[in-house]
């Protein structure tokens, strides 16, 4: 009997033979732009020279980042505004700025898809931390449409419109409250490679919409965009985002381990499980229609960063990316949000894969908006790196 | 912990045309999302019990402005379902659609659906029907209200409570409409009063500040389980959507266990 695992399996083939791969992290011929120089790929060779994409643990660098936010907060109601989703990254960032005595504004932005776990850390966290919050609530009618025709245009970027949608309501918490930096769960510890080819869009909202267009019905005057202009704005005049997480020794496990202690957090396990869609979409539907198994790129940082071999890498991956009782506890829930039929949601698995450049999209100018606003702290990196050679 | 170990902890949700919402004096206040997710994780907190009220249904006229199919497959607990429920169709598709009870409010306005609901006592049985009245101090005295807390009763309070315990009403929710969404606190007088009214089974609710409120309830004769919306679905001074079954006594002794063990 072809069980809907099998039927989920299936797709693999489209993708196999695996032919090249890294010698030294795990990223495979799945990339589709992988360049190996001696077996090396482009991702280790450049790794620790992107811009703003160091680890520095010297405490004199964590400490001058904390002073400068607490300067910046000065006559302001906060230092700074903070995304929590309830998942690791977000939630230690937050634990670690209370220590530091910054006064944070938390923000959270439901798509619709929180879970028991992610809606007990925030609470975990709001109430033994004593931090504001304030809840973005996103109409489910019209972000489920927004979702769901992201799916129906069959590119590996369901999670754009959450993406775009949680930046958005940021840069508007930020203005509305005058705030003057975002301090954000970002690390290079287990974020630093992550193929250009797996997605694209988060800060591209011609894309998302003309997607909707094309798929969707619901009317998106509510949800919360923003376009060129306002990117641009936020690039060169906007709140700096600082990765706080990387003037740390991040380790994700002992920070679990301090969460757990300290603020009676859960753990629930796998990164970025902390919504039920995240874990259908980067569990099931990435790795299987699109060959995008995301535990290779967080997997590949962690072998970079020195905290896993690669021999432990490859053997976590030999572990299936989703348990076969996800189709009977989550699966029906799943179709019954997004209001489609099982056979909605095989022709949504079944659909060959496309790219966000089969839609209309405004690439060129993010990437421009992108390369002229980093180009100054591009060079300096690249002075430096010479320096030091 | 408590004496009364059947004593149940309810999660109410309002529904408003699909949205969940939560009122103040049964005003929708403000949007808490998808009815269906708050089910699922409430169900995922091991909540007692759901009691989804569907506010906007006898406004509208038309049963249901949630989605049935999806709320069945988000809820693993048990769930009450209230909202324009006026004939034995309407009590036979919603426990179809996965409710284990049915709640009705505005049929009870008049003596001719006071008869229905004695029916669908005797169709489904008095497990499955509830019956939901609000009150509402006037002077020194309870008045009884129906449709969401609008329309007067009248019959007197007391009178109404042994009606429908005469009728067969499995249990009977109480609603403080004054109360609604204050989180101010439980009105003792008001607990004391319906006390000495009726012993039939009751679930009260509104005004619970915290679990603790909840948990006093049991505390008291005649009272099988008590309500809370706010408590359970926003935190914190700005009163941030977040839906969490709080520190119910399973989840602590949970924590301390884990903190013990620690």
């Amino acid at each position: 009997v072809r069980t809907p695992s099998d039927r989920i399996r299936e797709l693999d083939t489209r993708h196999r033979p695996i032919t090249r791969q890294c010698r030294r992290c795990v990223l495979d011929s799945t990339v589709p732009d992988l360049e190996l120089v001696d077996g090396i790929c482009q991702y280790c060779r450049t790794w620790g020279t992107h811009v703003g994409h160091t680890i520095d643990t010297d405490p004199a660098r964590l400490k001058d980042k904390i002073d400068a936010l607490k300067a910046g907060g000065k006559g302001r109601q906060f230092d700074c505004l903070m995304g929590l989703s309830g998942g690791v990254d977000s939630s230690y960032v937050l634990m670690k700025c209370v220590e530091f005595g910054l006064r944070p504004l938390v923000i959270h932005v439901d798509n619709g898809w929180n879970t028991a776990e992610s809606n007990h850390n925030i609470a975990a966290l709001v109430e033994q931390l004593n931090v504001p919050l304030i809840t973005k609530v996103l109409e489910w009618d019209m972000f489920s449409d927004m979702q769901l025709s992201m799916l129906r245009a069959s590119t590996p970027d369901g999670e754009v419109p959450t993406d775009h949608a949680i930046y958005a309501t940021m840069l508007s918490e930020v203005r509305a409250h005058k705030i003057g930096a975002i301090v954000s769960g970002g690390n290079y510890a287990t974020e630093s490679v992550l193929p250009a080819d797996w997605g694209y869009g988060a800060s591209d909202w011609r894309y998302i919409r003309s997607v909707h267009q094309l798929f969707g019905t619901a009317p998106t005057d509510q949800f919360p965009h923003y376009g060129l202009d306002e990117l641009a704005k936020a690039r060169f005049n906007g709140p700096p985002t600082v990765r706080l997480l990387n003037f740390l020794d991040y380790d994700r496990q002992q920070a679990i381990d301090e969460l757990v202690a300290n603020v009676g957090w859960e753990d629930y396990g796998g990164k970025h499980c902390e919504s039920s869609y995240t874990r259908f979409f980067q569990t099931v539907l990435l790795p299987h229609k699109f060959a995008i198994d995301k535990r290779r790129a967080h997997l590949s940082s962690q072998i970079l960063a020195g905290a896993v071999t690669r021999d432990e890498a490859l053997h976590e991956l030999e572990a299936p990316t989703f348990d076969d009782r996800w189709f009977d506890t989550e699966l029906p829930f799943i179709m019954a949000k997004l209001r489609i039929t099982p056979d909605q949601f095989w022709d949504i698995v079944d659909r060959p894969p496309k790219s966000f450049r089969d839609y209309p999209n405004q690439e060129k100018n993010v990437q421009r908006i992108q390369a002229v606003r980093y180009f100054p702290a591009k060079v300096k990196t690249r002075l430096r790196s010479l320096r030091s050679r | 912990v408590t004496t009364r170990p059947f004593f149940r902890v309810v999660a109410m949700l309002s529904v408003d045309a699909g949205r969940l919402v939560r009122t103040e004096s049964f005003t929708p206040r403000q949007y808490l999302g998808d009815p269906a997710i708050a089910a699922r994780i409430l169900s995922d907190f091991e909540c007692d019990e759901l009691i989804l009220s569907d506010i906007s249904a006898s406004r509208r006229g038309t049963p249901r402005s949630f989605d049935q199919r999806c709320l069945a497959e988000a809820t693993r607990c048990p769930l009450t379902v209230c909202g324009a429920v006026s004939t034995l169709n309407d009590v036979e598709s919603l426990v179809a659609g996965g409710a284990e009870r049915v709640g009705v409010n505005s049929l009870l306005g008049n003596d001719d659906g006071l008869q229905r609901f004695g029916a669908m006592v005797g169709e489904f049985g008095q497990s499955t029907m509830v019956a939901s009245i609000d009150v509402r101090w006037r002077d020194r005295s309870l008045v009884a209200f129906t449709h969401g807390g609008t329309r007067e009763h009248s019959r007197p309070l007391a009178e109404l409570l042994s009606r429908v315990s005469e009728l067969g009403a499995g249990e009977i929710l109480i609603h403080d409409a004054t109360r609604n969404g204050g989180r101010q606190g439980f009105d003792t007088r008001l607990l004391d009063a319906l006390a000495a009214m009726t012993s039939a089974p009751k679930i009260f609710c509104g005004g619970a500040r915290s679990v603790d409120d909840l948990l006093a309830v049991a505390e008291r004769p005649g009272f099988s389980a008590a309500g809370a919306a706010s408590i359970f679905s926003v935190i914190g001074p700005n009163d941030a959507p977040l839906i969490r079954y709080a520190a119910t006594p399973t989840r602590q002794q949970r924590n301390e266990q884990r903190a013990h063990s620690l």
